[in-house]
């Protein structure tokens, strides 16, 4: 996708990382459950799978987000 | 005045029980105590003859008209100056008070043109109305031109767009003042001169080129045909009036649409609105000649390239070729493929309609609505404190604040007839605390000087209410009682905010205030008494605005400023029907009422009525709809009324999603500029159009009548039904009334609207029950809608947005009064008067530094695009600052605003935009980066 953003980031990457800022204030793995939670709530299922897709692929993210990315991988059951 | 005359008991009403019984003319009647003789005997019945006094106006007492006879009072006093005292004996009809009258009016008509033949204000006029009901019969003192010396060759004054002044039909009785003053507060007019040179003078200029901005309150007052809407000049009195609601701001004013036949010919602000209370601002007022402007598309038009020209085509091809084409890209690319964008200008009754086509007939979730990039982390952020996606007051709650706080929000241009109410409250000594980077009119207007101007750096809204709320827990100001009782998850937020890191002298650095401002301005939030928070898109449009909306809420609940009147958390909404597309179900995770779509039991009711499968998984927002037009996963979009091209941030990412989707269709009433991307035109209707309802800030849910058949031929929701149908799912209703009962029969919070008990009551505000069936003014009263009050942790955390050399100065966008977003109805009126364009406000020291001077023409780039506009050196910008309006196409502000958005709701960051201003010799077209670098993105 050409980049309108003008830093390089892929919109998924770039929300999941602004949501885990805001949770910064917590255990890794309690801020990857708050943001994964938030996204089965409020995104569509293809970002969700874009996601996860980005991640796997090996972008260069934050690794909460990863930690978020593993928890909404297919197969994995929503706590 | 107006035709269809409400009526008018002389002086305001008084708080209070009806204590004070007197009796007038003989009939016994009890009133509250402080009010005037001359309302107590309107109350009985009985109407004094009357010029100076208006019941929207303290009494004056100037032209002695309303003389009565007191028992045991001496003379002849002016019953509106009067206060009822027990046990009064009045008389208002006896030989000597008929002849003091006439002789009253006698120096009035002595002084006044003999014209009412073919006078504008005939038939309309109070001068008139008494000389009748006094019996004047002959003036003695010549009369007309005839008179000795008189007024009757001053000048006309029409410098204003939309009234005259014609100072020869003045008789003085300072109406029009007060009303500038007292309903109004802008205190543009005086009475200059003495004794026969006296004379109404909008401070020795003319109307235009003074302090005016043309609420009409003025011409509203006047009892003659002194000040007067040009309009009935040159069309002649109305004939029939329709009351409806304003389809500009959030504020939701109601208004007498007077009209002769089918041609409107002006709109009055109706005393018995809830919201506005017979006020009124410039785009109500007069600002609604959009509708039956040239440029109005009539017919439905279609083409199969954005390339190609238009082909205007009948109602039935063109719903027919929509619906298959959805249809066709649905079998092609899946169900998720196509969807909608709900409009705040449309009606609840059209909102509703639109996601329920996206939900049932397209089967999926992908509708989403302007509110997105508003208003949504509002929602989001009241929903998880209180449980309710909505402010908590009525705005007549703000007369009863001891302190108000504005944050973010410039009321009295964007919110004007509001603004005016909580000025009327500051004249009388509440106190204010304003938070925001820009010095708004509000920190030092007549009468009112803030307290506290917290003049922060953009983006740093959630360390500055952190730090509020730091000294209010560290100070010991928490109110113990009410969080004990109420609220929730106390303990973790207090140990979060009690860290020093929050203190106002450690977040000085970040918020550029000095601690010593925040800390008296958070004590005086605690302490005064009623302390109510008003907020606008300067808190929600930013990376953070819905932990900002929290942070509020947190305030509010900790010094328990919640649950009575002159407190709260108010939203002020941008749009008419912000409140209401939200509440429609107009957002891809929720169903109407707020209901998320994965709760089973709400798609139950859905799926039982419409006859479906719901969708339990969210859809697409607008920001992640326009990604998905360029990932090619989302291919088709139907736009209602709105014109995301121009109105959404980082046009150059807009404009090339438009240009990759295979359809767009538009409902508008104009060709937009998101209408440069359609392949099916629909054309729309306006206000005067629609029957329905729109939903204010304050939940307010008005009626929206036809003042007029559409223009089009078709209803909106009759268009979106047609479609739904012709795609194979079956929708249909009769009339608008039909689809409010399916809302209220779906919706809890809406369970006892009807169009007939709107039309009973005038408006509710919701919730709306059947146990509750005058509605709910104020929420949270006796616990929160969730039950506790919840206490959210609220970090700050900057924005990705930094200036650095190449982009020192931080822009920041919002509105002025005369334009309304992107001004496609505004600049097609005479409000272009005030505003011809978008100018970028610069601090003095910023321009200087640049070479740029006053008016000069400006190159402003930002990291994703540059656009040019005219200079304006303003000191009511911080040094570092600048601002601009986005009611222009032409100056494309949202050219160089980026998609950094709110973590929680993708609310887009308007407020914050790091740039470079360079002076420039000649104008330029508006281009994003992307046009710069790329060849043909944008395609427009
Ligand atoms: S139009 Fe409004 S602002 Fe202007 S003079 Fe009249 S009352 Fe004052
Ligand atoms: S302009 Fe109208 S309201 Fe004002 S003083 Fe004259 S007559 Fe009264
Ligand atoms: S304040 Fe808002 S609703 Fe009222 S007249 Fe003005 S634009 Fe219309
Ligand atoms: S109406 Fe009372 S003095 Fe004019």
């Amino acid at each position: 996708m050409p980049d309108y953003h003008h830093d390089g980031l892929d919109p998924v990457v770039r929300m999941a990382e602004d949501m885990v800022a805001q949770f910064a204030h917590r255990p890794p793995d309690d801020a990857a459950a708050a943001v994964a939670a938030h996204v089965r709530k409020f995104w569509d299922p293809r970002m969700r799978r874009r996601l996860v897709t980005v991640v796997d692929e090996g972008a260069d993210v934050d690794p909460v987000v990863v930690r978020v990315a593993e928890m909404l991988s297919p197969g994995v059951p929503a706590p | 005045m107006s035709l269809l005359k409400e009526p008018d008991f002389g002086t305001p009403a008084r708080a209070g029980e009806a204590t004070v019984e007197i009796t007038v003319d003989g009939i016994g009647v009890a009133v509250a105590p402080g009010t005037s003789v001359l309302r107590a005997a309107k109350d009985a019945g009985i109407d004094v003859p009357k010029l100076c006094a208006t019941d929207s106006l303290e009494a004056f007492g100037s032209c002695r008209l309303c003389v009565v006879e007191i028992d045991g009072a001496r003379g002849t006093p002016a019953s509106c100056t009067t206060p009822v005292a027990p046990g009064m004996v009045v008389r208002t009809q006896t030989g000597k008070l008929g002849k003091l009258r006439r002789g009253v009016m006698e120096l009035y008509i002595s002084d006044h043109p003999l014209d009412c033949l073919t006078c504008s204000a005939n038939g309309d006029c109070e001068l008139q109305d008494m000389a009748g009901v006094t019996g004047l019969r002959e003036v003695r003192y010549g009369s007309g031109v005839d008179a000795g010396a008189n007024h009757m060759d001053l000048l006309k004054d029409t410098s204003n767009p939309y009234f005259e002044f014609d100072p020869a039909k003045c008789i003085l009785c300072s109406r029009c003042v007060r009303a500038c003053d007292e309903v109004q507060g802008t205190l543009a007019l005086t009475i200059e001169g003495r004794g026969f040179g006296s004379a109404v003078s909008p401070g020795g200029t003319d109307f235009l080129s003074s302090d005016c901005v043309s609420c009409g309150a003025c011409v509203q007052a006047c009892p003659t045909a002194t000040l007067q809407e040009k309009s009935v000049v040159e069309l002649g009195m109305p004939t029939r009036s329709v009351v409806t609601t304003c389809a500009y701001c959030g504020v939701g004013c109601s208004f007498k649409a007077e009209l002769r036949g089918d041609e409107l010919v002006r709109m009055v602000p109706h005393k018995d609105g809830g919201a506005n209370e017979g006020h009124s601002c410039v785009k109500g007022r007069f600002a609604f000649g959009y509708a039956s402007h040239p440029d109005r598309v009539l017919a439905p038009r279609v083409r199969d390239s954005i390339a190609d020209e238009w082909r205007e085509v009948s109602w039935e091809e063109a719903i027919t070729h929509t619906a298959q084409r959805l249809r066709a890209i649905q079998a092609e690319h899946g169900t998720g493929s196509i969807g909608a964008i709900t409009s705040s200008r449309c009606t609840n009754e059209e909102v509703y309609v639109v996601q329920k086509m996206v939900r049932a007939a397209f089967g999926n979730n992908n509708v989403d609505t302007c509110a997105r990039v508003c208003h949504s982390p509002t929602g989001y952020g009241l929903s998880q404190t209180f449980g309710t996606s909505a402010g908590t007051q009525d705005f007549a709650s703000v007369a009863d604040a001891d302190v108000i706080m504005v944050i973010g929000s410039n009321p009295t241009d964007a919110h004007p007839v509001f603004g005016s109410r909580m000025k009327k409250r500051l004249r009388q000594g509440a106190q204010l605390i304003v938070v925001d980077p820009r010095h708004i009119d509000l920190v030092r207007s007549p009468h009112i000087e803030a307290a506290h101007h917290l003049a922060l750096n953009p983006g740093t809204n959630v360390a500055i209410v952190n730090a509020m709320a730091h000294v209010v827990v560290t100070e010991g100001l928490v109110d113990r009682a009410f969080v004990d009782a109420r609220c929730e998850d106390v303990p973790e937020w207090e140990a979060f905010i009690a860290d020093p890191v929050h203190a106002p002298e450690a977040v000085e650095e970040i918020t550029g205030v000095p601690a010593a401002d925040v800390r008296a301005a958070a004590r005086l939030y605690a302490t005064a008494g009623n302390a109510a928070i008003y907020y606008g898109l300067g808190v929600t449009e930013h990376s953070q605005g819905s932990t900002m909306v929290m942070g509020m809420a947190n305030l509010a609940m900790a010094t328990g400023n919640i649950g009575r009147s002159g407190v709260g958390i108010n939203p002020l909404r941008g749009q008419n029907n912000v409140q209401g597309s939200c509440d429609m179900g107009s957002f891809p995770h929720e169903l109407p009422g707020y209901r998320h779509v994965s709760d089973g039991s709400v798609r139950e009711v859905y799926n039982e009525l419409w006859g479906v499968d719901l969708l339990d998984e969210p859809g697409l927002r607008i920001p992640n709809m326009f990604d998905s037009a360029l990932d090619g996963s989302f291919r088709a979009l139907f736009v209602q009324g709105e014109d995301i091209a121009q109105s959404d941030p980082n046009t150059g990412h807009v404009h090339a999603a438009l240009a990759a989707l295979d359809l767009v269709v538009v409902q508008d009433l104009f060709v937009n500029e998101t209408a440069k991307f359609a392949h099916v035109l629909l054309p729309g209707t306006s206000f005067l159009e629609k029957d329905g309802t729109f939903t204010n800030a304050e939940r307010r849910i008005n009626r929206v009548r036809p003042v007029m058949p559409a223009r089009t031929g078709k209803q909106e929701w009759q268009i979106v039904c047609e479609i739904a149908q012709a795609m194979g799912y079956p929708m249909h209703y009769d009339s608008s009334a039909q689809i409010m009962d399916e809302i209220a029969l779906t919706t809890p919070t809406f369970a006892g609207v009807s169009f007939a008990h709107l039309d009973a009551v005038g408006s509710v505000q919701w919730p709306c029950t059947e146990q509750l069936p005058g509605g709910t003014p104020i929420m949270h009263v006796d616990g929160f809608v969730r039950g506790k009050g919840r206490f959210m942790v609220t970090p700050y955390v900057p924005t990705r947005e930094r200036s650095t050399r190449r982009f020192p100065l931080i822009l920041t966008t919002g509105r002025i009064l005369s334009q309304y977003n992107v001004g496609a109805q505004t600049r097609r009126t005479a409000n272009v008067t005030w505003h011809p364009e978008d100018v970028l406000e610069l601090h003095p020291h910023d321009a200087e530094v640049r070479g740029v001077t006053d008016g000069d023409r400006v190159e402003l780039s930002s990291r994703v695009g540059t656009t040019s506009l005219r200079a304006r050196i303003s000191d009511r910008m911080p040094v570092g600052v600048c601002y601009t309006t986005f009611h222009h196409p032409v100056s494309g502000a949202n050219v160089v605003t980026t998609d950094n958005s709110d973590w929680a709701t993708n609310c887009p960051e308007y407020k914050v935009t790091a740039v470079q201003v360079t002076p420039s010799t000649a104008p330029r077209a508006a281009a994003s980066a992307h046009e710069r670098t790329t060849v043909g993105a944008a395609g427009a």
